[in-house]
């Protein structure tokens, strides 16, 4: 496996220039079936992005949901209690 | 001649049997805002029946944006004889898109299209569960 990163690939550059050409992979081998795999990292430039700040609200209403196990307790969406209702 | 090409979040190879996994595969990318923040996915392609040296290119391309080209990078493909499987996999790290719309990404090689793939980036509100 070849694993090489590249600083910044853009649109149209030549991936064999920054990574490991398949080429490596391939010689001395005879005629039977046989895979190569080749890994190629490609990282692209990082966007700066503005984000929209939530209202309090909307982080405490997130906050609580998230923290929340309250759908265990709610029978169509366990299916271990479909299981005990089926063996009762 | 292309056999195979996924989309997925990630591509694990185990170590000892060198047997690769393709985790999270997917169709659609949902974002509240774009251009979208950066995401980290991964492109499997697996080639066979090749004869000799191509020029293989992956491109990406946004559809309904007169085909905005998203990212492309190209290099050889050698095959040792037919037999041979090329699988490449393909890192994709803080990748974004700029725009919703159908995308396609594209295998080729020396000019022709062997693979080709569409998904959707789609927009979504701020507060709607990604899928």
């Amino acid at each position: 496996m070849i694993a090489i990163e590249s600083p910044l690939l853009q649109f149209g550059q030549d991936f064999a220039e920054v990574t490991g050409a398949p080429t490596n992979k391939v010689s001395g081998v005879g005629e039977e079936p046989f895979i190569s795999y080749t890994e190629l990292m490609c990282v692209f430039a990082p966007l700066v992005f503005s984000i929209t700040e939530m209202s309090d609200n909307e982080v405490v209403q997130l906050a609580e949901s998230s923290a929340s196990f309250a759908f265990l307790d709610s029978p169509e969406e366990d299916i271990y209690n479909d299981l005990l209702k089926s063996k009762e | 001649m292309g056999i195979a090409m996924i989309i997925c979040d990630q591509i694990i190879t185990e170590d000892k049997t060198n047997k690769k996994s393709l985790m999270g595969c997917f169709n659609n990318v949902s974002a509240a805002q774009f251009p979208t923040a950066p995401m980290n996915c991964a492109v499997f392609v697996a080639l066979t029946d090749g004869h000799g040296a191509y020029q293989g290119k992956l491109e990406c391309v946004n559809e309904d944006a007169g085909r905005e080209p998203i990212f492309g990078m190209g290099g050889p493909v050698v095959f040792a004889n037919p037999l041979q499987t090329i699988e490449l996999g393909f890192k994709l790290v803080n990748l974004s898109f700029p725009k919703p719309g159908t995308h396609a990404i594209t295998f080729s090689c020396d000019g022709e299209i062997i693979l080709h793939r569409r998904f959707t980036v789609k927009q979504i509100a701020p507060n709607e569960v990604m899928p």
